[in-house]
């Protein structure tokens, strides 16, 4: 997970130990939604499109033969999984960076440049979590059910400031070691 | 001075190396705070209206179908069959080149997967069988650039998502431009290498690679015939591709294992996180310049001094080739097309032909320096100096660029599969 691997020791263990859990935490959550909405999907039309004919064909009338909601369930999980792929692309260098300005402050200013670099985007997205957690508060208060399946929408939605203040801390601790800071991508398409 | 100021705040941010989501979240809250009521959890909550659609569904399934897909030997399984029927052209193994790329764009989604699958393959077996180095460089470089414009494509479903526009008329206007490309390069493939000896098709040959690599052939035939037949949407269609790679990569080629298939989707995890909050803050800022006009306003502004269609076209190909030069696919659609596009409608143009106009120019970026992805990942993955790949692409983006003049010039060659008329 970490850029180097030898300069990493210089941060304490106990936080790279943190680190490394909170980024297997997320990798399994992200894999746990992206698989449901695969599954989820897949079973959906292949039940439509495949199973409904085949009965048809057969002259069994079996009823609605997708999922009920198949696409409203696969939508929570995206905004799930995906949010908690912010962590997981702030943990492995994956966010897209431009780096067309990259050129325009000596090069020798590089490093101190990163670590300004992730106080700032560390600090621009705990405002941003702020006032996720306004959002999410005012559906909550207004009890906003998600039409279809009539859930309650508040508990999915927390994903969304949850995500912004795991890679808004994560990146307040490369500022803090910037040795834990991921190397970036040789490319990014 | 407002707009001044705002452009000052997204150098500015450039400048201090912020990721692209925050220069998104940068502009939006600007605007939000100069233009709009100030109230900035209203980002948040346009997110998530801009999240809250199911046509984006088709993105994971498509990235995690092409993730299945591209690992393993697919590639090899193509350029064998492909390669047993060009054998008796000039040329036959730049042209098997040419369209396994073509083939494997249909399945992938990605130029950069296209390239690296298809030329760490061919490089090396053009290279020994004397094909020109700058030659093999350029025909693989340029091959990997149809991965965005042959559907199924991930900038194609950006575009739409972010526009607006039908993504299945995108894909099915994708077609027309990827088989002209396909056809040119493979073209000028055999004329390249028109003194390059043929050899004799070999009927046994062609069996056995024909059993090799069927199963991968018809994953596009099955997706792409499904999506312009009209029996699928977008979604369904990537749910349909994604199953049927799955039973193809465990029942038939048996080349994946629980844990391959825990490392695929965690990849698509980590492309979906950088991803979709990207595009759920570029969604959001859409929606704020909308309720501001700002499109509206561009469009009076250009036709103020533009006003012709074509001058304006002339304007925009510069510049998106200028673009295509400095920054990602990616980031220029997410960032130029909310804002081009209603442009290029009141001068006449429809959204789903600028749309390919627009990856046109964008996929000749993947050759230009100093941002040419292409340029850079072959770089590393063939091991050539920059210098050398930078001349070996310039006669493949001369021919793109004829190639998108044509599309400019007669739009049918796209719009013909999205309307039926020329």
């Amino acid at each position: 997970m970490t850029g180097n691997g030898g300069a990493a020791a210089a941060a304490p263990s106990g936080a790279v130990r943190l680190l490394d859990v909170w980024h297997k935490a997320e990798c399994w959550l992200a894999v746990a939604c992206f698989s449901f909405i695969a599954v989820i999907l897949v079973l959906d039309v292949l039940g439509r499109e495949v199973l409904a004919p085949l009965l048809q064909l057969l002259s069994i009338d079996a009823g609605p033969t997708g999922i009920f909601g198949a696409q409203r369930y696969s939508l929570f999980a995206l905004v799930i999984g995906s949010f908690a792929g912010i962590g997981i692309a702030t943990a492995t260098g994956s966010h897209l960076v431009p780096r067309v300005a990259f050129g325009w402050v000596p090069a020798h200013w590089g490093p101190a440049m990163d670590r300004l670099a992730d106080v700032l985007t560390g600090l621009i997205l705990l405002a941003v979590t702020y006032f996720g957690f306004v959002f999410v508060e005012s559906t909550h208060a207004a009890q906003l059910r998600t039409p279809v399946i009539d859930w309650l929408l508040w508990p999915f939605q927390l994903a969304i400031p949850l995500g912004f203040l795991s890679a808004a801390l994560r990146y307040l601790v490369f500022a803090v070691w910037p040795s834990l800071r991921p190397k970036p991508p040789e490319f990014q398409e | 001075m407002t707009t001044i100021l705002l452009i000052a705040l997204i150098v500015g941010l450039l400048v201090l190396r912020q990721p692209l989501l925050i220069v998104l979240l940068g502009a939006t809250a600007y605007v939000h705070m100069v233009w709009g009521r100030g109230q900035l959890d209203y980002i948040v909550e346009d997110m998530w209206v801009g999240l809250d659609k199911e046509l984006i569904l088709s993105i994971p399934l498509f990235i995690l179908c092409g993730n299945v897909m591209t690992r393993g030997s697919i590639a090899q399984r193509l350029i064998d069959l492909l390669a047993s029927v060009t054998r008796p052209l000039p040329g036959g193994m730049a042209v098997a080149c040419v369209l396994a790329c073509a083939v494997f764009s249909a399945i992938s989604g990605s130029s950069i997967v296209t390239m690296l699958a298809i030329g760490s393959v061919m490089f090396p077996a053009m290279r020994q069988a004397g094909y020109d180095i700058k030659f093999s460089l350029g025909a693989i470089m340029s091959g990997g650039t149809l991965g965005i414009i042959i559907p199924p494509s991930i900038p194609m479903i950006i575009y739409g998502l972010v526009t607006e526009t039908s993504i299945t008329d995108l894909f099915a206007a994708g077609f027309g431009p990827g088989f002209l490309l396909t056809l040119v390069l493979s073209l000028y493939s055999i004329w390249f290498n028109r003194r390059m000896p043929s050899q004799r098709f070999d009927p046994a040959e062609f069996v056995k690679a024909f059993r090799n690599g069927i199963w991968a052939v018809m994953m596009p035939v099955i997706m792409l015939g499904g999506i312009y037949s009209g029996w699928f949407t977008a979604t369904e269609a990537a749910a349909i591709a994604l199953a049927y790679a799955m039973i193809v990569e465990i029942f038939i080629h048996k080349e994946l294992k629980f844990i391959d298939f825990y490392k695929v989707v965690l990849e698509a995890s980590k492309l979906g996180g950088s991803l979709f909050p990207v595009l759920a803050v570029a969604l959001s800022l859409n929606i704020i310049l909308i309720e501001h006009q700002v499109p509206q306003n561009m469009v009076g502004f250009l036709q103020g001094y533009i006003s012709s269609p074509l001058a304006f076209m002339l304007v925009v190909n510069v510049l998106l080739l200028v673009v295509g030069c400095l920054m990602t696919t990616g980031e220029a659609i997410l960032v130029l097309a909310p804002l081009l596009a209603p442009v290029a409608a009141a001068y006449g143009y429809d959204k789903v032909l600028f749309g390919v106009i627009m990856i046109l120019n964008l996929e000749i970026g993947y050759l230009t320096p100093p941002v040419g992805l292409n340029l850079i990942v072959a770089m590393s993955a063939f091991k050539q100096p920059f210098g050398l790949l930078c001349r070996a692409a310039i006669p493949f983006i001369l021919l793109m660029l004829g190639c998108l003049i044509l599309v400019v010039w007669q739009p049918w060659i796209a719009m013909y599969m999205v309307t039926g008329t020329f």
